[in-house]
C-alpha cells in the first residue's frame, strides 16, 4: 500500500487525537514522520496542539545519520530522517533531559553495564548522548518502555551529525545509563535493557 | 603553551609523548580500543576515552571518534605519534577544522611530501641531490624504457604514493622492465589506490642515513645530525645509531644543509626526518617523513634535546630556542627495536601474554616500552614492543653497554628478536661501523644458525 495525500491527512487526524508524541511510518523507501509540537519544558502535561509533518529528505539544520557500526549493540535500518530542531548543539543544551530519572551514570556507564552483566545498548561512537530528538521534546524512550528491533532509542551527536541509535532486538528499557547531554565513549552502555 | 593534549596512539610512543607532557605540566588524554583497556597508555593518562574495536581498520584510525574525544575532553591539541594517523593529511586538516592543533606539519605539507614524486621535485629545487630518475610520474612503458635507458640499469620502479617497500620492483635489464612495471602499478593500485609510478636508478646496498630536523612556525629550521638506520630486514629497521660512524665531516655538513633547505622549501613545521641513501661519498635524497620517528631517541641521547618536548613547544607557537651553532653532538647512542616475533618462522609476529618481564637499567641505558609483567601483546598492532637505547662516550662503550643491557633483559612468554640483535653486536662488520642495508641479507641466516646452535629453538 502506498500512501497518498488523503491517507496522510487521515493519519494526521488520528495522530492528533492519539496520545502519541511521535510517529514514524516506513515502506519501500517512503518514509513519514509525524510529531507533535514540543511540549513546553517543565510544563507537564504537554499541551498538544497541531502536528508537524516532516517528509523524508526535508531540509533540516541537522541531518540524522545512521551510525556506521559493526559489532556494537546497535544496528539500524534506513537513514535520513529529518529532525525539526537544531537546538541540540553543545553539551547539556537545555531541557531535553527532562526525563533522566536519576539514573545518570556519566562516564562510568560502560563499567556499570559490564558489572551487572545485563544486556545493554552501547554507543557505537564517541559523542554526546541525547535522549530526545531535540531540546524540549519527548525522549525517544523512557524507562519501562518496550521497544522493537530497529526503533530509535536515542541520538549521539558526533562531528555535528546526529546519529540515531537503534535497538538491535525487541527489548524493554530498564534503565537509562548515560547522562543526557553528556559525553559517551565507544562502547559506553547507554541503556540497560531486557530482551523480550 | 598547550594545556591538554590528546595522544592518538598506543604502546611505547604514546607513553613517550605522555611523559613529555607530564614534564611540561600538560594534561593528557589517551584514547584506547576495547582490547587496550588495561594497556599502560590507557592507565597512565589523566583521562582515557574508548574509541573503538581492535581491528586494524578502526579504533586508532577512527578520525571522527578521536577528534570528538579531543573536543569533548577539552583538549587543545592532538599528538599523533607515529604510524596510524601521523602522516594522514586529512586528519591534520580535520584537527585544524575542529579547532585542534595537530602536532606536526599542516595537511598541505604532509600531502606534498607524502607524494614521493612531488617530494623529489621539492628536494631537487632545494638543491639537494636526488637519485637519478624520472622527474615526475612515468605513465607508459615506453616512457619508462626511455627513462631507464637514460639513467642506466638497474632501475627501481616505485609507487608515487608508496612506502614500506610496497609497489616497488627492480628491473635489472630491459627485458625485465615490462613485468616489473605492470606488477608495481598493480600493487600500487591495490595498496594505495593510486597506480602512479616513477623510476629511480637502483643504488645497490646503500647505507640509510637520515637527518633529524626541527622547524618552527617562524621559519627557523635546524638539524640535529644524522642517524644510521642501515640494519634493516625487508625494509624494517632493527637497529639504529647516532652518529654514523663512517660519515665524513664534509658529507655530514652537506647533508645537514640539504635537509634544512628541503624543509624550508616545503614550508615545513615541527619535527621531521629527511632520509638519504649514501653510496661511497655520494648521497641522495629519498624521502621526508613528516612525523616523529621510532628511532628519535638516539638523536636525543647525543644532542641532549628532547624532540617530543620541542614538538610540543613548536606546536604551541614558540620559536626554537637553539640555533644550528648550539647543536653539538656528544658521545654515541644505539637503539635496538625489540619485536615480539618468532625469528625462526620468518619473523612472524608472536602475540600473546608476557608472563614475566625484567627490563634493563643502569648507567647510560634507556628503555622506551609499554610492557609490564602480565600484559598482553595484541595481534592487531605492530610487533615492536620495546626499544632499548644505550649511550656511551665512545661507540665501543655504547656497544658494550648495549650487550650488557640486552643480556639482562628478560621477556618471558613471547619470542622476540632480541637474541638476533644481541648477535649483531658481535658481528665484525657491525663493529667496524661500515655496514649497509645489505647487512641482514648477508648475515641474517648466520645469526639464526648461531642462535639455533645456542639452543634458541628450545
Amino acid at each position: 500500500m502506498k500512501m497518498d495525500q488523503k491517507d496522510i491527512d487521515e493519519l494526521i487526524g488520528k495522530f492528533k487525537d492519539s496520545g502519541l508524541g511521535v510517529m514514524e511510518y516506513e515502506e519501500d523507501g517512503f518514509r513519514l514522520r509525524i510529531e507533535k509540537e514540543p511540549a513546553v519544558v517543565f510544563a507537564a502535561p504537554a499541551v498538544q496542539t497541531g502536528a508537524n509533518v516532516a517528509m523524508v529528505g526535508a531540509a533540516a539544520p541537522i541531518q540524522m545519520q545512521q551510525a556506521a557500526v559493526s559489532g556494537a549493540g546497535v544496528n539500524g535500518v534506513g537513514a535520513g530522517v529529518a529532525v525539526s530542531d537544531a537546538g541540540v548543539n553543545g553539551a547539556g543544551a537545555n531541557g531535553a533531559g527532562a526525563n533522566v530519572a536519576g539514573a545518570a551514570v556519566s562516564n562510568a556507564g560502560a563499567e556499570a553495564g559490564a558489572e551487572a552483566s545485563a544486556e545493554t545498548i552501547d554507543s557505537p561512537i564517541v559523542g554526546v548522548f541525547y535522549q530526545a530528538p531535540a531540546p524540549g521534546e519527548e525522549p525517544f524512550v523512557k524507562e519501562g518502555d518496550r521497544v522493537s528491533k530497529g526503533d530509535v532509542v536515542c541520538v549521539v551527536e558526533a562531528m555535528k551529525v546526529m546519529n540515531e541509535i537503534r535497538a538491535s532486538y525487541d527489548c524493554r528499557i530498564l534503565k537509562v545509563l548515560a547522562a543526557d547531554g553528556g559525553m559517551v565513549e565507544f562502547g559506553s552502555a547507554l541503556f540497560e535493557v531486557e530482551k523480550c | 603553551m598547550l594545556k591538554r593534549i590528546l595522544i592518538a596512539n598506543r604502546g611505547e610512543i604514546a607513553l613517550r609523548v605522555l611523559r613529555a607532557c607530564r614534564e611540561l605540566e600538560i594534561e593528557t588524554v589517551s584514547v584506547y580500543t576495547k582490547g587496550d583497556r588495561e594497556a599502560l597508555h590507557t592507565m597512565m593518562a589523566d583521562r582515557a576515552v574508548c574509541i573503538g574495536e581492535d581491528a586494524p581498520s578502526c579504533g586508532y584510525l577512527d578520525m571522527d571518534n578521536i577528534i570528538e574525544a579531543a573536543k569533548l575532553t577539552g583538549c587543545d591539541a592532538v599528538h599523533p605519534g607515529f604510524g596510524f594517523l601521523s602522516e594522514n593529511a586529512r586528519f591534520a586538516d580535520k584537527c585544524a577544522e575542529n579547532g585542534l592543533v595537530f602536532i606536526g606539519p599542516s595537511g598541505d605539507v604532509i600531502s606534498k611530501l607524502g607524494d614521493k614524486a612531488e617530494a623529489r621535485k621539492i628536494a631537487k629545487e632545494a638543491g639537494a641531490s636526488i637519485v637519478p630518475g624520472s622527474d615526475g610520474p612515468v605513465r607508459t612503458l615506453e616512457d619508462a624504457m626511455s627513462c631507464a635507458e637514460e639513467i642506466g640499469w638497474p632501475v627501481l620502479i616505485k609507487a608515487a604514493a608508496g612506502g614500506g617497500g610496497r609497489g616497488m620492483r627492480i628491473a635489472r635489464m630491459p627485458e625485465e622492465l615490462g613485468v616489473a612495471f605492470a606488477e608495481a602499478g598493480e600493487e600500487a593500485e591495490k595498496c594505495f589506490a593510486d597506480g602512479t609510478l616513477y623510476i629511480e636508478k637502483l643504488i645497490e646496498d646503500p647505507r640509510h642515513i637520515e637527518i633529524q630536523i626541527l622547524a618552527d612556525r617562524e621559519g627557523n629550521v635546524i638539524h640535529l645530525g644524522e642517524r644510521n638506520c642501515s640494519i634493516q630486514r625487508r625494509n624494517q629497521k632493527m637497529m639504529e645509531e647516532a652518529p654514523d660512524w663512517t660519515l665524513t665531516a664534509s658529507m655530514r655538513e652537506a647533508m645537514g644543509r640539504d635537509a634544512v633547505n628541503i624543509a624550508k622549501a616545503a614550508g615545513y613545521e615541527n619535527a621531521g626526518t629527511v632520509e638519504f641513501i649514501t653510496s661511497g661519498n655520494n648521497y641522495y635524497f629519498i624521502e621526508m617523513n613528516t612525523r616523529l620517528q621510532v628511532e628519535h631517541p638516539v638523536t636525543e641521547m647525543v644532542t641532549g634535546i628532547d624532540i617530543v618536548k620541542e614538538q610540543i613547544r613548536i606546536a604551541s607557537g614558540l620559536a626554537l630556542t637553539k640555533t644550528q651553532e648550539d647543536i653539538q653532538t656528544k658521545g654515541h647512542a644505539i637503539e635496538c627495536r625489540i619485536c615480539a616475533e618468532d625469528v625462526f618462522r620468518g619473523y612472524a609476529p608472536d602475540a600473546g601474554d608476557i608472563d614475566f618481564l625484567h627490563l634493563p637499567s643502569g648507567f647510560g641505558v634507556r628503555v622506551e616500552s609499554a610492557l609490564y609483567s602480565g600484559c598482553r601483546i595484541s595481534p592487531f598492532y605492530d610487533s615492536m614492543i620495546c626499544k632499548i637505547i644505550a649511550y656511551g662516550d665512545t661507540r665501543l662503550e655504547a656497544i658494550r653497554r648495549m650487550r650488557r643491557a640486552l643480556g639482562e633483559t628478560i621477556i618471558r612468554g613471547r619470542k622476540t628478536t632480541l637474541p638476533i640483535q644481541h648477535l649483531i653486536l658481535y658481528n665484525r662488520e657491525f663493529l667496524r661501523g661500515n655496514y649497509d642495508t645489505g647487512f641482514m641479507e648477508k648475515y641474517g641466516a648466520g645469526f639464526l644458525e648461531l642462535y639455533e646452535a645456542a639452543g634458541g629453538k628450545e
